[in-house]
């Protein structure tokens, strides 16, 4: 399974990295925006985006957006990474097409666990 | 144990740390703008920003503290939106980035040692009391027998004066009376409570009846521990002790004996991450060293274990007299029933079902390592004096010999103490008040070094102190400014007769390959000399083979 993950924050992109390819046995691929990210997504042909909400240039629910409209990328099931863990929010991002909503702070030894469980897979 | 992940774990954190204080130093930046012009909007949105991405990470790295300062910084943010921001805000955000300040530096690996270690030989400040009787006999008995355990007390009549009282500076304890006006007592609680930092102090209630709902009452509006009137005295200092102690005390361990590595690292994350000491094992052989090493105060053990049951490991632990108050958490995948009956059986205190979510375990954890604390102050301390027991003392100085025998740089000296001519303060002025010195010898003793210094009652009027990583030379001035200030008080009689006492002192530096009883029969010949030669001096030991 190959994740992309999209944090404007190195601290979160390291830990994120370490908690789903170390621990969760994933493969990582990263990107430090959201225009990146697209390019990313379509290159590397994620299974799943890790998405964090609020990033500077492009965010979060502008980037999933954008993944929505490119057929290449349409498909590919998008998790936000919020630290704003209240319902209503969590609400808004899974109502523009998320596959759910983890928040941070997050453990690193479960992350992956709770992304499987998320996206319903095994 | 260690894995390659909890490596790498560790060494990303170290680098959140490092990079920590630059983004303390952006957030400080963005404050002098705002100090300067309130709706500055780069600043604004840098600050909110910097708090945001505090947020998220602070809890991820282990920090959780860094992420709710961060997380109300950030409340605050949205709320300004674009300004302007005024004094309160940039005030409260100040505050916050000094605390964060604080936070990366106290896990900061080379910082300086944490606080909670002053240097011994140093007086800690006494801890502040404050007593709210309206009985006047009740509260000077009060105020004495707090005084006499070194407490700093303040004591008032009224609740109204009690309100005045609080000032800015809180006290560490709030004792206060409710047999009288209780739901005016309970308010004061409250009101304590809910004032900036209330949470902090130690509250005692006292009631006139001892009734489960009267306890539950004081409780639940905010108090540590309620006392039915008359009060043991002794029973309220000890509980007073042990409140106040709890939050210099040393951060609990917890050893873990589980054969799954990544099971392993999920407790220490989430066990690390809520500052407490942890320590694993995957193989049950070493679980007896460990014990005696660590000296842990919760074990949690998986049942399945390579070679050996984990509920038959219970059972052999819990054989052991050393090991009868410490606090078991058996881990188990399957949730039936009868996992439950065998691990009750077995002897284990809380049996919790894998996966165990972070909450559940860390409170789980956080009311047995209490609970376990609390026992261990009764079984281990001497009711008197509050020191540890003699089997304590004894059981503590084997492991400093098994540390000597593992490193044998290590330094560490026996100090026997005994009072001089204390038979005649007995016949003199009455066991009460002989008591009363041994209380103000302890309280010397415990104020004087540190929380981890092993310093115990090992007889009627003598004591025992075990000073680690101190030369002789050293220990043995350390012990000298004590004797000179203990000679230096002055003790009341109940008849209101003054005197004063005075000890000596006998030192022994531990050798390499000695045992505990030579160790402590040469403190004692030291003591002896010291007797000997005049009392109310300190006498160390020769060198010996």
């Amino acid at each position: 399974m190959k994740v992309l993950i999209v944090d404007d924050e190195p601290d979160i992109r390291r830990i994120a990295k370490l908690g789903l390819s170390r621990v969760g046995g994933m493969e990582v691929v990263e990107a430090t925006n959201g225009t990146e990210a697209l390019a990313r997504a379509r290159e590397d042909h994620p299974d799943a985006v890790l998405l964090d909400v609020m990033m500077p240039v492009l965010d979060g629910p502008s980037t999933l957006a954008r993944l929505r409209e490119d057929p290449a990328t349409a498909g590919i099931p998008v998790v936000f990474l919020t630290a704003k863990a209240i319902a209503a929010e969590v609400e808004r991002l899974k109502s523009l097409g998320a596959a759910g909503v983890l928040t941070k702070p997050f453990d690193p030894m479960t992350l992956a666990r709770e992304l499987r469980a998320v996206l319903g897979v095994p | 144990m260690s894995t390659a992940w909890d490596d790498e774990l560790a060494d990303l954190r170290a680098v959140y740390l490092r990079e920590a204080r630059g983004r303390i130093d952006d957030l400080d930046r963005a404050l002098d703008l705002l100090a300067r012009d309130g709706s500055d909007p780069r600043a604004l949105l840098e600050l909110r920003r910097g708090f945001h991405a505090l947020t998220g990470s602070g809890a991820t790295y282990g920090m959780p503290a860094v992420s709710a300062l961060a997380l109300e910084a950030e409340r605050r943010c949205t709320a300004v939106g674009s300004g302007p921001a005024v004094a309160s805000d940039l005030k409260s955000w100040r505050e916050t980035v000094t605390g964060l300040r604080r936070e990366f530096a106290a896990a900061d690996p080379r910082a300086a040692p944490a606080p909670e270690a002053p240097a011994r030989g140093v007086e800690r400040p006494a801890p502040s009391i404050l007593v709210v009787e309206e009985d006047a006999a009740e509260r000077e008995a009060l105020v004495r027998a707090l005084g006499q355990e070194s407490f700093a007390v303040r004591a008032t009549a009224g609740l109204d004066g009690a309100v005045a009282a609080l000032g800015p500076r809180l006290p560490d304890a709030l004792i206060v009376d409710a047999a009288g006006d209780q739901g005016a007592a309970f308010a004061l609680v409250e009101r304590l409570r809910a004032q900036p930092g209330g949470d902090r102090p130690v509250v005692l209630v006292l009631g006139r009846h001892g009734g489960v709902l009267d306890r539950v009452e004081a409780i639940h509006c905010g108090a540590d521990g309620h006392f039915t009137k008359p009060v043991d005295v002794l029973a309220l200092v000890r509980r007073l002790r042990f409140l106040l102690d709890r939050e210099g005390a040393e951060a609990p361990r917890i050893l873990s004996v589980d054969d799954d590595p990544q099971q392993a690292a999920f407790l220490r994350t989430v066990l690390a991450s809520a500052g407490y000491e942890f320590r694993a094992i995957d193989d049950p052989g070493h679980l007896e060293s460990e014990l005696a090493a660590f000296r842990p105060d919760l074990v949690l053990m998986d049942v399945l274990l390579p070679g050996v049951s984990g509920y038959d490991l219970v059972r052999s632990l819990r054989q052991d007299e050393r090991h009868a108050t410490l606090p078991v958490i058996v881990l188990t995948t399957q949730g039936e029933l009868d996992a439950r009956i065998e691990a009750a059986r077995a002897g284990g205190d809380e049996h919790l079902v894998k996966p165990v979510s972070p909450a559940l375990l860390l409170s789980t954890v956080a009311a047995r390592v209490e609970r376990g604390r609390f026992l261990r102050l009764l079984v281990e301390r001497d009711g008197l004096t509050g020191l540890l027991t003699h089997t304590t003392l004894l059981e503590r100085a084997r492991g400093v010999v098994a540390k000597k025998r593992r490193d044998p740089d290590r330094q560490a000296s026996w100090v026997m103490i005994d009072l001089d001519r204390f038979k005649a303060v007995n016949d003199d002025h009455g066991h009460p008040t002989g008591d009363q010195v041994l209380v103000r010898l302890a309280g010397l003793l415990r104020a004087r070094l540190r929380q981890a210094d092993v310093v115990g009652r090992y007889g009627g009027e003598e004591f025992a102190v075990v000073l680690e990583d101190l030369t002789a030379e050293e220990a043995a001035r350390l012990v000298e400014r004590l004797r000179a200030d203990f000679a230096g008080i002055e003790h009341r009689s109940r008849e209101g007769a003054s005197f004063r006492a005075t000890f000596s002192a006998g030192l022994a530096s531990l050798q390499d390959g000695e045992s505990v009883s030579a160790w402590v029969h040469a403190a004692d010949r030291a003591l002896y000399a010291a007797k000997a030669g005049g009392r109310n001096r300190i006498v160390t030991g020769p060198a010996r083979r």
